[in-house]
């Protein structure tokens, strides 16, 4: 499956994703943060979100077979998050991205990612950018 | 403010900080991870795919690695600050068993915004993040 460069452009649209409390406890544990004084996780809330902000549209552009992106050599470059406002427990974010710049040099592939996350109120939340660096088959 | 008590002004002094971080990323740590975010890439989670990727192991997500080190700053702002901004890149991979020492400064600092430089140490010796960055504004500006 042969790098498409003619990609650009191509959106994705994610399902909207429930920022619970069951997940958010999941995630605080995994990355290590500390719960308050009762035991539960107040925060991290940024990452958290930012992570349910891309990974319903990430998937979609590493499995599109009119792209071409080789996983198996897909390195995460880059990542930058940024946010309108403080997200909360049980809102919704609708999440979109697109690609925004392929270039290909040296026998590498770099994509860069863009995403939004809206609110029940169709208002940006969330907006990330990701570089993702894959190396050409020699 | 001495090291391991919460943010409790702002703007914080530059210099200030969460307290520093070290853990060790094993691959339930990393399991644990994937199964939160959704994100089963087998780089992360298969050894033999990792290999035949050129790999000696598996290793962790990039995400786990910036939210380790982001969690300690947020959870160090607490009520007084929210996280507007974070960025890096990525410039090592963390593998599996690796200890992440995770520490973050206050580098510049306004009325709206305070900004903090991470870092994150593997047990080699390797920068797995750098222009790592948070910007903080302080609650009630929104």
């Amino acid at each position: 499956m042969a790098f498409n460069p003619d990609c650009l452009g191509t959106r994705y649209q994610g399902t909207p994703q429930l920022l619970d409390r069951n997940r958010h406890r999941a995630y605080a544990e995994a990355v290590g943060a500390s719960p308050d004084e009762e035991g539960a996780f107040v925060t991290p809330l940024a990452c958290f979100a930012a992570v349910y902000l891309l990974w319903p549209v990430v998937p979609q552009l590493f499995q599109d077979p009119a792209v071409g992106l080789d996983v198996e050599h897909l390195l995460h470059g880059e990542q930058e998050f940024s946010f309108e406002r403080t997200v909360v427990f049980d809102e919704t974010i609708r999440p979109e991205g697109v690609i925004t710049q392929v270039n290909q040099r040296r026998g590498m592939v770099f994509l860069e990612f863009r995403c939004e996350g809206r609110d029940g109120s169709d208002q940006v939340v969330a907006r990330a950018r990701s570089l993702f660096v894959v190396q050409e088959p020699k | 403010m001495s090291p391991g008590q919460g943010l409790d002004h702002f703007p914080p002094a530059v210099g200030e900080g969460p307290p520093e971080r070290t853990r060790e990323i094993t691959q339930g740590v990393i399991a644990a991870y994937a199964e939160a975010s959704g994100d089963h890439n087998p780089i992360h989670l298969d050894p033999e795919y990792a290999r035949r990727a050129g790999l000696p192991s598996t290793i962790a997500h990039g995400l786990l690695t910036l939210g380790a080190a982001c969690a300690s700053v947020e959870t160090w702002a607490g009520e007084r600050a929210w996280v507007s901004q974070v960025s890096c890149r990525f410039s090592a991979p963390v593998r599996s068993g690796e200890e992440l020492t995770c520490t973050a400064q206050v580098t510049a600092v306004d009325e709206v915004m305070a900004t903090l430089e991470l870092a994150a140490l593997t047990s080699a010796s390797e920068r797995a993040l750098t222009k790592a960055r948070v910007e903080l504004r302080p609650r009630g500006d929104i």
